[in-house]
């Protein structure tokens, strides 16, 4: 035995040293003259999992399925739609009809020309709820929509298709029907890939694990691990890339930051205190731009405990949120009073400011009847830093008001089931794109967009609202737009359907070598002109 | 022995099932609905309720439970694990995929904490209540106490993004032994010294008792010299403390690895545990589970076995009869 032990012990470390955790696949460059100048290697903030865009809208999977398909048009830094697939696109007078034409150079990375049917397959998919889409409202406004996922069509009416041009008639008028289509991304799906298998199977089939054909600039490789995608370059897009391929990894944030500053990764998203370490570290640009999501406190207001508008406005009162953004975010955000903010949202210049106001918030607060024995859960899952911080310092100031509020946490599986149970009080979620159009408030507050058939998850309703969201959609008169959505931002201004608390900055790291990329105010829109990166050396 | 073996073998097949049971209902009585979990309510836009009813159909959640798990068993069987409710990957892949990632860590970390903690132990129990004996104490109680999640950011702070001497984290990926090297020193380092903190105090204490016993005193009655004496008499005699020390903790490496698996974005099979439990991925959970379970029995098993050949004192029941 006294031999064994050192013997075993040599063939364990020479195993395992010879031995590698990834497949031990080199991605090289294809034929074609795209792709010669080097791998970029970008850090994802979850865990990539899947290639389907029908069953995934947020996270690391819409990173990686940015650089695998190519949607009809793409969201810019500056919340403006620019061609992808689509070379153009545009309404009817009332906004009832859109006409969308493809490029005529677009096509799969295996060659097959991308066409209109493409597009009509892509619909098809989306709006039907047996594929396990989470998108089915944006499509629910296309005429023969209904038919389709009843079963009683084999296709949607309302899309009809002439080579490379589709032309799409909606139930109501809706002049913000690209837009909806463009944030969260709706990539184009192959139907030449797709359509022999069963709808159902769709989100589960191998096809999106390991992807055979693509249409965005770099294209699956391979899974280097679980954690890790090879990407290489798409020997048939339709413009040059710069690069051989791009390799996406999951890194926890630490170990991001870490390697941001190495030089192991090119690029990675940072929280406000990470931005604070990195900026002046050599060989790393700490990148910051105007976020578009917004952080806010959600409750279910049926509930009663803060159904009346008073109890919500009082809770904005009692809150120093310009105190949040200074010290939680570091300054690197903004507050905002309205659910659609920026430039382009038509917000009021009179709108009620909810200014830092502890005295106001126990008026209201008694005029509403408030009673302080009641318990008010301020609901998180643990684990984002910036999160924790909010509602601890959010607590705090309410119990100063007079309202019992503490701080409970829970795992994502607890959450959602007390969200589906419609019993939360104060729940904090970060999402969305709200700095462009106006248009992006309806489906949080729409009365006929109640969660779980929408994403009204507050179950506000205010049918003065609707019918002003429902005016604004139907023309496409930029100054009637402006003028109705004012009102429509006054309302929401007042009744506080959620909490508002801030829209946090969207923050990078790149390295000093990689060029070409320009920070979307949306996270999960960190690639959207992936095609345009190159890096030096 | 064999028959010692094969009777262990068939005691352990009945254990499994049990295990399977407990498992199967320990995962169910946790709140939270899977499929409710892939329907994101904060992202979902659309008909929510279709969409969860759809992917409870797929995932075969919408049977009872005994035949949920009667459907399970029937599979598990013939080998198939089923499908991760996160990707759709079959269970035995992803699972091979991370036992692979953690082995590698984990057992080149035990060898090394192994190698390492027997020397030491067996140096500080010659040297004991001497200098040597103190700082081999000291050393394995600061292994023992410093957790291993601010050695590794110590680590990767100094080493890493301060002199730039190893990569901060990631598993080996180009499968060139430089690279699975250089990615693998600080976690199999740090893995490996909070081993051989526990090892360092059980070899310790297993040599000063063998060298205070009467064959080891005779020995060097007969002017045995000191190496042999150690490498004969008193290292065998620390053997089976060994065996039954590493067979103890490895079956809890394989999943409790976490900490250094997220820090140096490993992907091994701790952390694929952890993002199951949160997403209530309950084919992965219940392989997960059944994974650990071969292992414990398994290893208790062999270390038995080895201990008996080990050390002719231990008589086992088959060998006895």
């Amino acid at each position: 035995m006294k031999r064994i032990f050192p013997v075993v012990t040599l063939c364990l470390v020479a195993a395992f040293a010879g031995c590698s955790v990834g497949d031990d696949q080199q991605s090289g460059p294809k034929d074609g003259d795209s792709g010669a100048g080097g791998t970029a290697h970008v850090a994802l903030y979850t865990q990539p999992t899947t290639f389907s865009p029908v069953v995934t809208i947020s996270g690391a999977d819409q990173l990686v399925q940015q650089l695998q398909w190519d949607p009809l048009f793409a969201v810019d830094t500056g919340g403006e739609l620019v061609p992808r697939l689509a070379g153009s696109w545009k309404p009817n007078a009332d906004a009832t009809q859109w006409t969308i034409t493809l490029r005529d150079d677009v096509t799969w990375s295996d060659g097959e020309p991308i066409t209109g049917e493409d597009v009509a397959f892509t619909f098809e998919v989306y709006a039907d709820p047996s594929t396990g889409s989470l998108s089915t409202a944006r499509f629910a406004n296309i005429a023969g929509v209904a038919e389709y996922t009843a079963g009683k069509a084999d296709s949607i009416s309302g899309v009809t298709v002439d080579g490379q041009s589709v032309t799409v008639d909606l139930v109501n008028p809706q002049a913000s029907f690209a837009l909806g289509i463009a944030e969260p991304i709706v990539p184009i799906l192959p139907e030449h890939a797709l359509d022999a298998l069963p709808r159902k199977d769709l989100a589960t089939s191998k096809f999106f694990r390991e992807p055979s054909v693509g249409s965005g600039p770099y294209v699956f490789d391979h899974w280097v691990n679980d954690d890790k995608v090879a990407f290489t370059a798409n020997q048939h897009y339709r413009d040059e890339l710069a690069l051989e391929g791009v390799d996406a990894t999951f890194l926890d944030s630490d170990v991001a930051e870490a390697q941001i500053q190495t030089g192991e990764i090119d690029y990675a998203q940072i929280s406000a205190a990470a931005a604070e370490d990195l900026s002046g570290a050599s060989g790393v640009e700490v990148l910051s731009a105007t976020g578009g999501s917004i952080m806010g406190l959600h409750s279910a207001l049926e509930s009663g405990l803060l159904g009346d508008v008073r109890v919500r406005q009082a809770i904005m009162h009692a809150i120093d949120r310009q105190a949040l953004v200074d010290t939680v975010l570091a300054g690197h955000g903004q507050v905002i009073n309205t659910i659609a903010f920026g430039p382009n949202a038509d917000v009021p210049s009179d709108v009620d400011t909810y200014a830092y106001d502890p005295d106001r918030a126990r008026e209201l607060l008694e005029e509403a009847g408030w009673d302080p024995s009641k318990k008010v859960r301020l609901e998180i899952i643990p684990g984002l830093r910036d999160r924790e911080q909010v509602v601890d310092i959010v607590a705090g100031q309410l119990r100063e008001v007079g309202i019992d509020a503490e701080v409970k946490r829970f795992d994502q599986a607890g959450l959602t089931t007390a969200i589906g149970d419609r019993d939360f009080d104060l729940t904090i979620s970060g999402y969305g794109f709200f700095n462009g159009d106006p248009s992006s408030m309806a489906g949080r507050v729409r009365c006929d967009l109640f969660a779980p058939n929408g994403s009204n998850l507050v179950h506000y309703c205010n049918e003065d609202l609707d019918q002003l969201l429902e005016d604004a959609e139907a023309t496409t008169d930029d100054q009637k737009r402006a003028a109705i959505y004012e009102q429509a931002q006054a309302i929401v201004n007042r009744d506080v359907p959620v909490i508002l608390l801030f829209a946090p900055d969207a923050l990078a790291a790149t390295s000093s070598a990689f060029h070409g990329f320009e920070l979307n105010p949306l996270p999960n829109q960190a690639f959207w002109n992936a095609a345009e990166w190159s890096k030096e050396g | 022995m064999l028959r010692f073996a094969l009777r262990r073998l068939g005691i352990s097949a009945v254990v499994l099932l049990g295990i399977t049971i407990v498992a199967f209902a320990i995962l169910r009585a946790l709140p939270g609905d899977p499929a409710e979990i892939l329907v994101d309510p904060m992202a979902a836009n659309g008909n929510r309720e279709a969409a969860v009813a759809a992917v409870r159909a797929r995932l075969g959640l919408d049977g009872s439970y005994p035949a949920q798990y009667l459907s399970w068993l029937r599979e598990a069987v013939q080998g198939n694990l089923g499908f991760s409710y996160g990707d759709g990957r079959p269970v035995t892949e992803v699972l091979g995929r991370r036992l692979l990632a953690t082995c590698q860590l984990v057992l080149t970390s035990l060898v090394v904490a192994a190698a390492v903690a027997t020397p030491l132990g067996l140096w500080a129990a010659r040297r004991r209540q001497r200098l040597a004996d103190y700082v081999v104490s000291a050393g394995s109680l600061l292994a023992i106490s410093v957790p291993s999640f601010f050695l590794a950011l110590a680590a990767i702070y100094v080493l890493c993004v301060k002199y730039s001497l190893l990569p901060t984290g990631g598993a080996p990926s180009t499968g060139t032994v430089g690279d699975t090297v250089s990615h693998m020193v600080l976690p199999v380092g740090i893995l490996a010294f909070a081993m051989a903190g526990p090892l360092v105090r059980y070899v310790r204490a297993a040599a000063i008792e063998s060298l205070a016993s009467d064959y080891v005193i005779t020995a060097k009655a007969k002017g045995v010299g000191e190496l042999r004496l150690i490498r004969s008499h008193v290292l065998p005699a620390c053997l089976p403390t060994l065996i039954t020390v590493v067979a103890a903790q490895l079956p809890a490496m394989l999943g409790g690895a976490v900490v250094i698996e997220q820090l140096f974005a490993w992907p091994g099979l701790g952390r694929l545990t952890v993002d199951s439990v949160l997403s209530r991925d309950y084919p992965i959970l219940l392989g997960v589970v059944l994974l650990i379970a071969v292992t414990v029995l398994l290893v208790n098993l062999l270390a038995d076995l080895l201990t008996a050949a080990v050390d002719t004192r231990v008589q086992l029941e088959g060998r006895a009869r």
